[in-house]
């Protein structure tokens, strides 16, 4: 007999596994579009408005890909946790309400700039759309996350009376758009996901500047440089934000933040747990740094660890999969450090290469001989770092799913934090079973699909017949 | 009569008229394939926002009436995940029909009509489920199970079903000025409009004057192009539109046949809020729709207005976008060019 709890979460956590692979290009793909129209507006560079036109068609099949996918899982959001969604409705509601029309922002402004293209006189009117687009799109994230922190956090009802009554009482709707995590929430989410979006592209590109030549390579190499400083600008912010999420953790979600850093102490000098596993109700085989927790914490080597901040603190039933979460938190942190570092190397030595750059620093010496080495040469010419960038794309989407898997198993076995389980909320219909491993072998087969598909209609329009033909 | 519900009516009333319309497009992809390129270029732009009007209704459904969800999950969890799972099929085969290059194993017909096969399937879905949250037909009284046997041996379910996709059929050669066997137009529309009235009263639903009234006026627009072959495609919204709200209103607030949907409004401090969040929404989707079709009206500059006469289409231009952002590919561009003496690559 199935588990009809454990398939519910299964599934649910199955489809948003693959929706937000899609959100990311959806989020970003607007973004890369609009700066290089906006170039080539600009500068009257014809190159950027090719790379525009073709950026849109993709744009489109995974527009059509990604919507569907968003329906998917907003309609498993209302049928399988039927008990959540009717609290949700009548608390917190209002933002799923918001998103619609952000997505129709999205969906309308899409439509009228690629199948409309050809009817504006002015350029940067079409342009204009482009934002709208993006806007739209990252509006729409900003909304869905807000959801995510209620789930978190939820307010804006009487929750004592809630759990002893079960009834719905002193409602302010409009509370959910403003709980203790909501902005931290969304800073890390929606700057994760504009990363991750990015570094797929560029990794794209990067491949592509591996295996072309001549004026198509420097088409790639235009827009790679648009994927680069996207991605740069959003893992640095996503960073800064990120640790300021762990301090939000600690005072808002205390019990998840003990679960995420598997800590048992209290007190001063409290050591940083880093990997490890959970055997008996001790920690094994992990690295103990001493007082790095605290120092983490409160700055200070002898901070003061909390005991709310410890697991000793909460009953065992309300802990959630400690050494997965664990372990998942510390390879999303260390991950999310180095490839921060690793991109800002690359950005010193691309602004290296900028032409007044360098002839400053030419001008001595030392730098010149320093920078006559090929670790400093143009890092978009440079094979070693495009494949780098490569390896990158490709952790950035473990490291997005990473991120995503630690928010919501570290926040379990609530679907809504210490107001209702996510049993009580299950949808137990064995209905739900057939139609629910259709959903994922349809999955498994929608998103590659959809991959093959761009790639080839990409391939079947000759890029350097277009860059020839160009004015 | 309460300004929620009758919100939430307008709204499902948007959402089938699209719907219907999109039945429309589907049924032409299979009657007749010279449509295709006609129904492409009303279909291309549009079924987006279709998507999102479906979202639209079911979480302003799930605003005014929270309580309600529980029990509709139960009762219809099994055809409500799978239509959604047909609708992401829905986009995908639209979509690549409308990219799908020259010399492909699959012709953009095929796709076209792959499309339409998934799209009769969810609508049929949607209907079943309309109908059913409405009489109540198939639920049992507890509202926690759905009787599927009593569901389908009752023969003006199929009636209401089936009524509705001859009156799309009939109303389809109208709407895409389609002249194959153009005598089918008023016959269908006809006796889809009978089938249909007879089968809601026979589900216990309402009817008066006003349900008469949009029949004849419908009809009469299948009949009149059959005669004069004049038509606009506003008419048929607009009729669909009154049609949907027609049943809704004269049924007002009756849900799973003898329940009221006032017993399962939302708290006030809800729908207050909502209320503000439909009115700014509302107008900033009015205004986006408006540009849309300013848009859609405008004739192309590069090209004098040309691009929007039918006259123009033909099947081998392939997708609407492509006409628009990319220039002559497959004609001028890559592969075709590489062709060897024998036209093979």
């Amino acid at each position: 007999m199935v588990n009809l709890v454990l398939f519910d979460a299964g599934l649910m956590g199955y489809s948003l596994a693959v929706h937000i692979l899609l959100v990311t290009v959806g989020m970003t793909l607007p973004i890369i579009m609009s700066i290089a129209e906006f170039v080539s507006i600009k500068y009257k560079i014809n190159v950027y408005d090719i790379l525009a036109k073709r950026l849109a068609n993709a744009l489109i099949i995974f527009f059509a890909v990604g919507t569907a996918s968003g329906v998917v899982v907003a309609i498993e959001l209302f049928v399988l946790w039927p008990k959540f969604i009717s609290v949700l409705g009548q608390v917190g509601i209002l933002p799923l309400y918001m998103e619609i029309f952000a997505f129709f922002t999205e969906a309308i402004f899409l439509g009228i700039y690629i199948y409309f293209w050809n009817k504006f006189k002015s350029r940067i009117k079409h342009w204009l759309l482009s934002v709208f687009i993006a806007i739209g799109a990252v509006m729409s994230g900003v909304f869905i996350t807000m959801i995510n922190a209620f789930m978190n956090t939820p307010n804006g009802f009487n929750i004592p009376y809630y759990l002893s009554t079960g009834k719905i009482i002193d409602v302010t709707p409009f509370a959910v758009l403003n709980t203790p995590t909501t902005w931290i929430e969304i800073g890390h989410v929606i700057g994760s996901t504009i990363f991750a979006g990015a570094a797929f592209f560029l990794a794209y590109f990067a491949y592509k500047l591996l295996k072309t030549k001549g004026v198509e390579r420097e088409y790639y190499k235009k827009a790679a440089k648009i994927a680069a400083a996207i991605a740069i600008i959003s893992i640095i912010l996503t960073v800064i934000i990120g640790i300021e999420s762990i301090t939000n953790l600690m005072v808002y979600q205390p019990e998840k933040f003990a679960a995420l850093e598997m800590n048992f102490n209290s007190g001063p000098h409290v050591a940083e747990v880093i990997g490890g596993f959970l055997v008996n109700n001790k920690t094994v085989d992990s690295i103990n740094i001493p007082g790095l927790m605290s120092f983490l914490a409160t700055g200070s080597f002898n901070g003061i660890i909390s005991s709310n901040d410890s697991l000793a603190a909460y009953a065992k039933s309300t802990w959630p999969p400690i050494t997965v979460v664990h372990n998942t938190f510390d390879v999303m942190v260390g991950l999310g450090i180095l490839i921060g570092v690793l991109l800002v190397i690359f950005l010193i030595i691309w602004l290296l290469n900028v032409r007044k750059i360098r002839d400053r620093f030419e001008s001595n010496k030392f730098f010149k001989k320093l920078l006559s080495k090929k670790m400093f040469s143009d890092p978009f010419d440079n094979p070693l770092v495009l494949k780098a960038l490569i390896i990158i794309g490709v952790l950035a989407a473990f490291l997005l799913e990473d991120g995503w898997v630690t928010d919501e198993v570290g926040r379990q076995p609530w679907i809504l934090y210490n107001v209702m389980t996510v049993s009580a909320a299950a949808n137990t219909s064995p209905s739900v079973v057939p139609v629910g491993i259709a959903i994922i072998a349809f999955y498994v087969v929608v998103l590659p699909a959809t991959i093959l598909f761009v790639r080839k209609v990409m391939k079947k329009r000759d890029l350097n017949n277009e860059l020839e033909a160009r004015p | 009569m309460n300004v929620y519900i009758s919100i939430n009516y307008v709204l499902l009333a948007v959402v089938f008229t699209f719907l219907f319309v999109e039945g429309m497009s589907a049924i032409s992809f299979m009657y007749d394939r010279k449509s295709l390129p006609v129904v492409k270029k009303y279909l291309d732009p549009i079924w987006g926002i279709v998507g999102t009007f479906v979202v639209f209704f079911v979480v302003n459904a799930e605003v005014l009436y929270p309580s309600i969800m529980p029990a509709i999950d139960y009762l219809y969890v099994f055809p409500i995940l799978l239509a959604t799972l047909l609708f992401i099929g829905r986009n995908l085969f639209l979509v690549f029909s409308e990219y799908i290059w020259k010399g492909s194993r699959f012709s953009q017909l095929a796709l076209a009509r792959i499309y339409s096969l998934i799209t009769f399937i969810i609508i049929i879905l949607l209907l079943s489920i309309f109908i059913s949250i409405i009489s109540g037909v198939g639920a049992n009284p507890s509202l926690t199970g759905f009787s599927a046997a009593v569901f389908l041996s009752n023969p003006y379910v199929f009636g209401f079903i089936i009524g509705t996709l001859l009156i799309a059929f009939g109303l389809s050669f109208v709407f895409y000025k389609i002249e194959k066997m153009k005598f089918l137009s008023p016959m269908a529309t006809v006796t889809g409009l009978l089938l249909f009235i007879l089968s809601i009263r026979g589900l216990g639903l309402n009817t008066n004057y006003v349900t008469y009234l949009l029949a004849v006026a419908i009809a009469l627009v299948s009949i009149l192009y059959y005669v004069t072959g004049r038509t606009r495609r506003e008419v048929i919204f607009i009729a669909a539109f009154l049609s949907v709200l027609s049943v809704n209103f004269l049924n007002y607030a009756k849900v799973f046949g003898t329940k009221s949907l006032y017993s399962y409004l939302n708290n006030s401090a809800v729908s207050s809020a909502s209320i503000l969040v439909t009115l700014i929404g509302g107008t900033l989707l009015t205004a986006m729709l408006l540009f849309f079709f300013y848009m859609y009206k405008l004739p192309d500059k590069e090209n004098g207005g040309d691009n929007y006469s039918e006259e123009n289409d033909n099947g081998e231009k392939i997708g609407i976008a492509n006409l628009y952002i990319i220039p002559n590919n497959n004609k001028v561009n890559g592969k075709e060019r590489k062709k060897g003496k024998d036209g093979k690559r």
